[in-house]
């Protein structure tokens, strides 16, 4: 089981390199759904295979792989735009600091005293690389939809690292976590939509219309 | 009797969408706004009880109410019914100001009158489980719906700016309450093995937490609520979203939502000071809030949008609570919160009608107020002044109240920049908002409607009671403060 957990790991921090390097949305939109049946999958091989993990394995997969891309998709359809061209970090660039933050992850997880049950796992590495990919996706694109992308990798990020070292986390608090994030996508889809709209662009560096004037 | 706070707004809210008839609509919500209050009024008791750790228990587990919590709902609530009062008359006016102007936009207006009436009550109810919240994990999950029940209400102008507006505030404020959501887990590291994120279980086993790993997620949970507080120099979506929502969500915001943000922060302050780390977190807060006020300083200074004004006030308010926390002050940061979120309210409903009266949002369109509209522009200057901490308003006792604990402590060079600061922003605001009010009048003089008003007038006089609050501050708020 061990393995199987390690297998997906590191499909995660293959998935998370492929979205540092590509600049087409619906790749994108794909990586993350590949991303969010990954994290479905985690807590099948995890933990104990009770209820509980079922429940949320399913609701995870249903959010994260069903409803995400599906409101994506439906944001997207009005746009003419099928790429972003101009991010504010280049492909390349952002692939080399991919590799520099995957390094970092794995010395900062080294130094970390974390409880005994969680210390020899690749877990906590590759969710902090997850995380900080997000965030540097979030920060380094003008498009859109490739900041809402980032916002949910971040969160996916952290979601693995509260499986890894949270494992007795309350039912009620999980589920409260997903729906969360389930309208949060639902509203950044909704703005997005308008955005599309309204810009005929979704480059949001052109959001730019309030700022303090003097 | 006190989860009619959460569930009346909820389901009142789900209602809304249904409801076709505007005026049963309008209804209904301030029906469940003021059946809210109630409920929380009705728990006054817990206030004024002895013993320093009242606590009643809620139905659900997890959810409890502590004098803490209480005093933010009762804000929260009192801040969302005079809001909903005056977005009563606000709404009729907007519908048929729209009716005059064009008739495709009235009936494109309906949809976008149901969604903000619902999430208006979605967001008191999001503010009733912040406040009623004690898991750290069911906490996060409350803020963050805070979070998204307002993003329509700032989008609901739907033009370009409110579209960046709204932006902003969901990508920012999602981002910093992801990291808040990792400080919750690194707590939860720190506790692994003593105990669950269930805030009184923490709290009694705070001596043993982890302490670097308590410290790594507190300073992660200060980052990801204090954005949501709009502390410097997080406060990057603030001012859009307090300038372009309308006037009645944005006295929701400033005053009802900071209110719950802040009390999230409490709540990680309380578990450091169990576990102490007092001077570390005093440290951080005291940082923090003197940041806030600099920035709210310098961005206040010749500022020309007039609910901008209010929006950089807001971020000096919340270095003022934070600030009161930080020197050990915590009785002095909940009145300051009680009274500002009032002055707030009334500068936002004020600021609405000057705004709409001379149909311009700039300080500089707006002159010789107090003769053409002479209650809204007695507000607005009362507002104003209750906001720089003037008598007869809570915000001087607050204030005083923390210079006080800031001397007490010794903390005698954060407490001078903190007043030097104070100054600074007192003289700024008024040289922005005396030429609104007096010279010659730019628009005819007309009668203020009650709707218009009234709320405000309800709000300054709440905002000028609390004066008389500090007496009864007793242990209740402050008990679990252990000083360093």
């Amino acid at each position: 089981m061990r393995d199987l957990v390690d297998i997906l790991l590191l499909l995660l921090v293959l998935s998370d390199f492929l979205l540092l390097g590509t600049s087409f949305f619906r790749t994108s939109i794909k990586l993350a759904t590949a991303q969010g049946l990954l994290l479905g999958l985690l807590p099948l091989f995890d933990h104990e295979l009770t209820a509980r993990t079922v429940v949320l394995a399913l609701g995870t997969v249903a959010v994260k792989a069903l409803a995400f891309p599906r409101i994506l998709h439906y944001a997207l359809r009005e746009s003419g735009e099928r790429r972003e061209r101009e991010p504010f970090v280049g492909y390349a660039l952002s692939l080399v600091l991919g590799a520099v933050f995957l390094g970092l992850s794995f010395w900062f997880s080294s130094r970390l005293s974390l409880p005994a049950d969680a210390g020899d796992s690749f877990a906590v590495p590759a969710s902090f690389f997850t995380a900080a990919t997000g965030l540097f996706l979030f920060i380094s694109r003008r498009q859109a939809l490739h900041q809402i992308l980032g916002y949910f990798v971040l969160e996916n990020g952290i979601y693995i690292f509260g499986l890894a070292v949270v494992p007795d986390e309350p039912f009620l608090v999980e589920v409260g976590v997903l729906l969360d994030v389930l309208v949060a996508v639902f509203v950044m889809g909704f703005v997005l939509f308008h955005i599309h709209r309204h810009l005929e662009t979704a480059d949001v560096s052109q959001l730019s219309q309030l700022r303090e004037d003097r | 009797m006190i989860l009619l706070c959460l569930l009346a707004p909820l389901l009142a809210g789900l209602l809304c969408l249904r409801v076709r008839d505007d005026r049963s609509r309008r209804r209904l919500a301030v029906g469940a706004s003021g059946l809210s209050l109630l409920a929380a009024a009705s728990q006054l008791p817990l206030l004024f009880s002895d013993g320093p750790s009242a606590l009643a228990q809620v139905g659900w587990g997890w959810l409890r109410l502590d004098p803490a919590g209480l005093w933010t709902l009762l804000v929260c609530q009192a801040v969302s019914l005079l809001a909903t009062l005056y977005a009563t008359g606000y709404l009729v006016r907007s519908a048929r100001d729209e009716v005059d102007l064009e008739m495709e936009a009235s009936r494109l207006s309906r949809t976008p009158e149901a969604l903000f009436s619902a999430c208006f009550l979605f967001l008191q109810a999001a503010m009733a489980l912040v406040c009623l919240a004690h898991h750290l994990g069911l906490l996060w999950v409350a803020v963050e719906a805070t979070t998204l029940a307002s993003a329509p209400l700032v989008f609901h102008h739907r033009d370009g700016k409110a579209l960046e507006a709204t932006w902003k505030y969901l990508v920012v404020c999602s981002t910093g309450l992801a990291i808040a959501l990792l400080g919750t887990f690194f707590v939860a590291v720190a506790a692994h093995g003593h105990s669950s994120l269930d805030l009184e279980a923490l709290l009694r086993a705070a001596k043993v937490l982890n302490k670097p790993w308590l410290t790594a997620g507190f300073l992660l949970l200060v980052v990801g609520y204090g954005t949501k507080l709009g502390l410097a120099p997080l406060h990057g979506w603030l001012p859009d979203a307090y300038g372009e929502a309308p006037s009645p969500a944005s006295a929701v915001l400033s005053g009802g939502l900071s209110a719950c943000s802040f009390l999230a922060l409490v709540r990680a302050v309380e578990l450091v000071h169990a576990a102490g780390l007092a001077p570390m977190a005093g440290d951080v807060l005291r940082l923090l809030g003197l940041v806030s006020l600099l920035t709210a300083a310098v961005f206040l200074f010749g500022q020309k949008d007039v609910k901008r004004l209010l929006a950089w006030s807001s971020v000096e308010q919340g270095g003022l609570l934070v600030f009161a926390l930080g020197v050990g002050a915590p009785a002095a940061a909940f009145l300051q919160l009680a009274a500002q979120g009032f002055a707030k309210t009334a500068g936002f409903l004020a600021a609405s009608n000057l705004i709409r009266s001379h149909v311009t949002p700039n300080v500089s369109g707006i002159r010789g107020s107090l003769r053409s509209r002479p209650i809204s522009a007695r507000l607005w200057l009362g507002a104003i002044l209750a906001l720089s901490g003037m008598v007869p308003f809570g915000t001087f006792a607050a204030e005083f109240l923390t210079a006080q604990a800031g001397l007490a402590a010794g903390n005698w060079i954060s407490l001078s920049v903190w007043g030097l600061l104070l100054l600074l922003i007192f003289a700024t605001t008024l040289q922005a908002v005396l030429p609104m009010l007096f010279g010659e009048p730019l628009i005819p003089w007309r009668h203020e409607p009650l709707w218009s008003v009234l709320p405000g007038i309800a709000a300054l006089l709440l905002c000028a009671l609390t004066i008389l609050l500090p007496p009864f501050l007793g242990p209740q708020l402050s008990g679990w403060f252990a000083f360093p």
